[in-house]
């Protein structure tokens, strides 16, 4: 069993691998894993590897009250991009009383959740200022801001996060391909800032649990570079600020593989479901790095994307962002791995449904397929508490319900999802989320199933799983959605009132 | 239905009391948020009924458009439809003909109006929406009335009172020819604008007809007009309106209209204030609102109200927290609207139990003390309660009285 501790043991996790049993020499096979995280009182957190990681906008899951997280089992491990914090200085999460602050701030109780913490959205693909020397630019709501190393420094280990994604110098220029000046120098940058991140301060301890995302960009070449450098032995200044620490490497407790850079700046031709292969660019990064770190790819776009990044990229970790993005658009996910073998159907199936489609209008069916295994969210086992709040000493009688009454609540049908996405109603996205992050869990759980079985196992039911599910049909689909959801947004959303009368004004102008 | 009164207020005309309907039992007088479009805007119905809510309210206007009768019946009525096992009260669709189409005519056969889809003059009679309200299928159910703004005078009115009292005999007709009267409960809606005679005279038409009629609302009210004029309306109809049926008075959501109307015997209210203004980042408190938007929350570590046990106070939720995402995050509404929802449950259900132990005077005092005592009470619920033997300035000093409506508001110090 390969084995890796991480110290201090205040916020320690443990990664254990726990298959294959040895070190195999394929440095990207798929492997089966567990993340341990310390907690007080035998209240350790496993999390079990392949899984997702679940994206936050300003610090809570799109669409889920405090309650509905807490219903969601899926939901586990968080990842919290700090700069929407930024608005305000010092950040409102520095501040908050008590140990644990982002843990405390953001009500995600340590006794349960994980908590990941980038400066930056991993997902957010909006050209920025250029990062410089000194400092990244981060996105707030007060627009672009310049944080440095050590600001970084000062509100992670302020705020005590799980793990730490390091800073990263990545280019954002979209549909152009950075120069080859501009991708070493945003290596150099990365590493430095790495250093920073790790030196021993009189200020503060250095940061641990550190996860240094792997740059280089769409250049193969340059992705080897950076991870031959991550492990060089330290010279002259950085050794000397280091003592403790032989190369970078040895700081770091996991790897970042940023997928959304490599897509805007994609040099590779789409495949035929538009979809380019990222998994040459991964085991450029992965080949040299020691093989019992974690590893999570940020901003993955479909399943089938996914399968291929375990099985050929030997990936652990993956954010749920695309799932969260397809509730926004009104697509419940419907997809199961390893594949159900049901009566063959003549044409390939989506991975979901757009659920502002009409023909949902009439659809009393649950989110998740008839044939499907019964989803666990709030939309599909819907329950009742036996115990709502009480207001009044004579209410007791109120709560007590008929037998026909008292029945199990029915899944949530999809003409109501329908009826809601359609009059913009917020709980349709409550529902589509929870919905759609429980069949993102039950994907994982399969994988995980597959994977443990060891041998050919996962290609064969990779080959079942394209088979059953269209990856360019599917994405289709969503950017249909997409549009549908526009439109309804358009018709009833912010700002109605005002499109309303300037269409009214155009048209009075023209007549 | 079954009407029960369990309690009386020896003081004032606030009554206590049990309403069973074919979804459970509610318990009076009570506050009914608004789910207009099948759904409390961000909640499921799990969580609706968490909050200890046992009777919402749905718009019959904006179901009969989205998803439309056909939709409704096949599910097996809206309480299917959303998920929803509680009692469920809808409008008759006729307020928001008048407040959302671009044109509306009104004659002795209906409400012609633009359809939304088409542009097409629609008409809708009372047999229509009688008729609407039966494939929704809510528990109680209201007549349609002939609506006009509260701020109109003239023979307007007068017509509208009178065409009010005609339509709900072809409510009736077309309830009672239904065979649904057991399951389903037609409830007059009074009008007569402010007008304290035309009032009287809808009171005495709709009276005689109480045999076939469950509950009253009173309507045409919460347009605008003064308060003064408000409360003294609500008075003179819940003075003639029979004891043994709910009294309803429609459009009222603010926690002093409340407790007024309460205090004045009104059993029932509604308003989409409550989840309007959690949307907006508006919390309410015993203290009155809070504005979490405002930057003196941004570093306040308190939850809205440590002593509330809705899912957002007692899961520690800060203002801070909130402060940051109010407006920006869906799940901001939804956790200040649980809150909210359950700030009129708890003011509801604190009158209740004044009311049985026939302390309810001394509840308003408390209430006005809590939530004005900084600002000032307004004049107008001051000579409201007075009208019914509380004085709410008997033991205290120096209480300042504010004229108008009396609102209270958190303000930037700008």
């Amino acid at each position: 069993m390969v084995k890796m501790t991480n110290s201090p043991p205040s916020s320690a996790f443990v990664f254990r691998i726990l298959s294959p049993s040895i070190t195999p020499p394929n440095f990207c096979a798929p492997r089966l894993g567990r993340l341990s995280f310390v907690r007080a009182a035998d209240k350790d957190i496993d999390i079990a590897t392949p899984n997702f990681i679940t994206s936050t906008s300003r610090g809570v899951v799109p669409h889920l009250s405090r309650d509905h997280v807490q219903k969601t089992s899926a939901i586990g491990w968080v990842h919290i991009p700090f700069e929407s914090f930024l608005a305000s200085s010092p950040p409102v999460p520095t501040l908050q009383p008590g140990a644990h602050k982002l843990h405390s701030f953001l009500g995600f109780s340590r006794d349960r959740y994980i908590l990941s913490l980038s400066l930056r959205d991993p997902c957010d693909d909006n050209p920025m200022p250029p990062n410089a020397n000194t400092h990244v630019v981060a996105q707030s709501l007060r627009g672009a801001c310049k944080v440095t190393p050590a600001l970084y420094r000062s509100h992670a280990s302020s705020v005590q996060p799980d793990i730490i994604f390091a800073l990263a110098d990545i280019p954002h220029t979209p549909s152009q391909l950075p120069s080859q000046k501009r991708t070493t120098k945003s290596i150099e940058r990365t590493l430095r800032w790495l250093a920073e991140l790790l030196m021993p301060k009189a200020s503060s301890p250095p940061l641990s649990n550190i996860f240094v995302p792997l740059l280089g960009g769409n250049v193969i070449a340059a992705r080897e570079a950076f991870s031959t450098q991550l492990q060089e032995p330290l010279e002259g200044l950085e050794a000397a600020a280091l003592p403790q620490l032989r190369t970078l490497d040895d700081g770091v407790s996991g790897y970042v593989l940023d997928l959304l850079p490599l897509r805007l700046t994609s040099t590779t031709a789409p495949s035929a479901s538009g979809i380019g292969d990222v998994v040459p660019h991964v085991q450029a990064s992965l080949r040299s790095l020691p093989f019992t770190r974690p590893r999570i790819a940020t901003a993955p776009i479909s399943p089938h994307e996914i399968l291929r990044l375990v099985s050929r990229g030997g990936i652990d970790l993956f954010d749920s962002n695309w799932v969260q993005q397809a509730a926004d658009w009104g697509v419940a996910l419907d997809f199961q791995f390893p594949v159900v073998d049901i009566p063959r159907r003549p044409v390939k199936l989506h991975m979901g449904r757009n659920i502002y489609d009409d023909q949902y209008a009439m659809d009393f069916e649950s989110l998740s397929g008839a044939s499907g295994a019964r989803c666990p969210c709030i939309a599909c086992s819907p329950s009742f508490s036996p115990e709502p709040i009480v207001h009044s000493d004579l209410d007791a009688s109120s709560y007590v319900l008929d037998a026909e009454l008292s029945t199990s609540p029915l899944p949530v049908t999809r003409a109501y999802v329908h009826h809601l996405l359609h009059t913009h109603e917020m709980s349709s996205h409550a529902l589509l989320a929870a919905h759609n992050l429980s069949i993102l869990s039950g994907f994982f759980a399969g994988i995980r199933e597959v994977v443990g079985r060891g041998g050919e196992a996962l290609e064969a039911e990779i080959a079942k799983f394209e088979e059953r599910y269209d990856e360019g049909t599917s994405k289709l689909m969503m950017e249909e959605a997409k549009r549908d959801w526009e439109a309804v947004d358009r018709a009833r959303g912010k700002g109605r009132l005002k499109r309303e009368k300037e269409d009214k004004d155009k048209l009075g102008e023209s007549e | 239905m079954q009407f029960e009164i369990i309690a009386k207020c020896s003081t004032t005309r606030a009554r206590v009391s049990r309403m069973k309907l074919a979804h459970g039992i509610t318990m009076l007088p009570t506050f009914m948020p608004v789910a207009t479009q099948a759904a409390l805007k961000g909640l499921t119905p799990q969580q609706t009924e968490e909050l200890g809510l046992t009777l919402i309210l749905n718009n019959t206007y904006h179901l009969n458009l989205r998803p439309g009768t056909k939709v409704l019946e096949a599910a097996g009525g809206a309480h299917r439809f959303q998920g929803w096992r509680r009692n469920l009260l809808t409008d008759s669709g006729g307020f928001q003909m008048v407040s959302l189409s671009s044109f509306t005519k009104v004659t002795e056969e209906g409400v012609l109006f633009a359809s939304p889809f088409t542009g097409e003059p629609t008409m809708l009679t009372p047999e229509e929406s009688i008729s609407i309200q039966h494939s929704i299928g809510a528990d109680i159910v209201m007549q349609l009335d002939d609506v006009v703004s509260s701020l109109t005078t003239g023979p307007r009115v007068e017509e509208a009172m009178w065409r009010s009292v005609r339509w709900l005999d072809r409510c009736i007709a077309a309830h009672e020819a239904s065979g649904r009267t057991d399951k389903q409960n037609l409830f007059a809606i009074v009008q007569g604008g402010l007008n304290h005679e035309l009032r009287d005279k809808c009171l005495e038409e709709m009276i005689k007809r109480k045999d076939r009629i469950p509950g009253y609302a009173i309507g045409g009210l919460s347009g605008g007009e003064e308060k003064d004029i408000f409360w003294r309306i609500i008075a003179q109809c819940t003075e003639k309106l029979p004891v043994d049926r709910p009294r309803y008075s429609m459009g009222i959501g603010f926690a002093e209209d409340l407790l007024v109307c309460v205090a004045l015997g009104v059993d029932m209210a509604d308003c989409v204030f409550p989840t309007r203004t959690a949307r907006f980042g508006v919390a309410l408190t015993f203290n009155g609102p809070l504005n979490l938007k405002l930057s003196r929350h941004a570093k306040n570590f308190d939850p809205i109200d440590p002593t509330c046990p809705c899912p957002t106070c007692s899961s520690g939720v800060s203002r801070a927290f909130l402060h940051h995402i109010v407006t920006h995050e869906t799940a901001a509404a939804h956790a200040v609207t649980q809150h909210n929802v359950v700030f009129q449950a708890r003011l509801m259900g604190r009158a209740r139990d004044a009311i049985l132990k026939d302390s309810f005077p001394q509840y308003l005092r408390t209430f006005f003390q809590d939530y004005f005592g900084d600002v000032g009470y307004p004049r107008w619920c001051v000579d409201a309660l007075r009208s019914v033997g509380v004085d709410l300035l008997s033991g205290t000093e120096d209480v300042q009285m504010v004229e108008g409506d009396g609102a209270k508001w958190e303000y930037s110090e700008a």
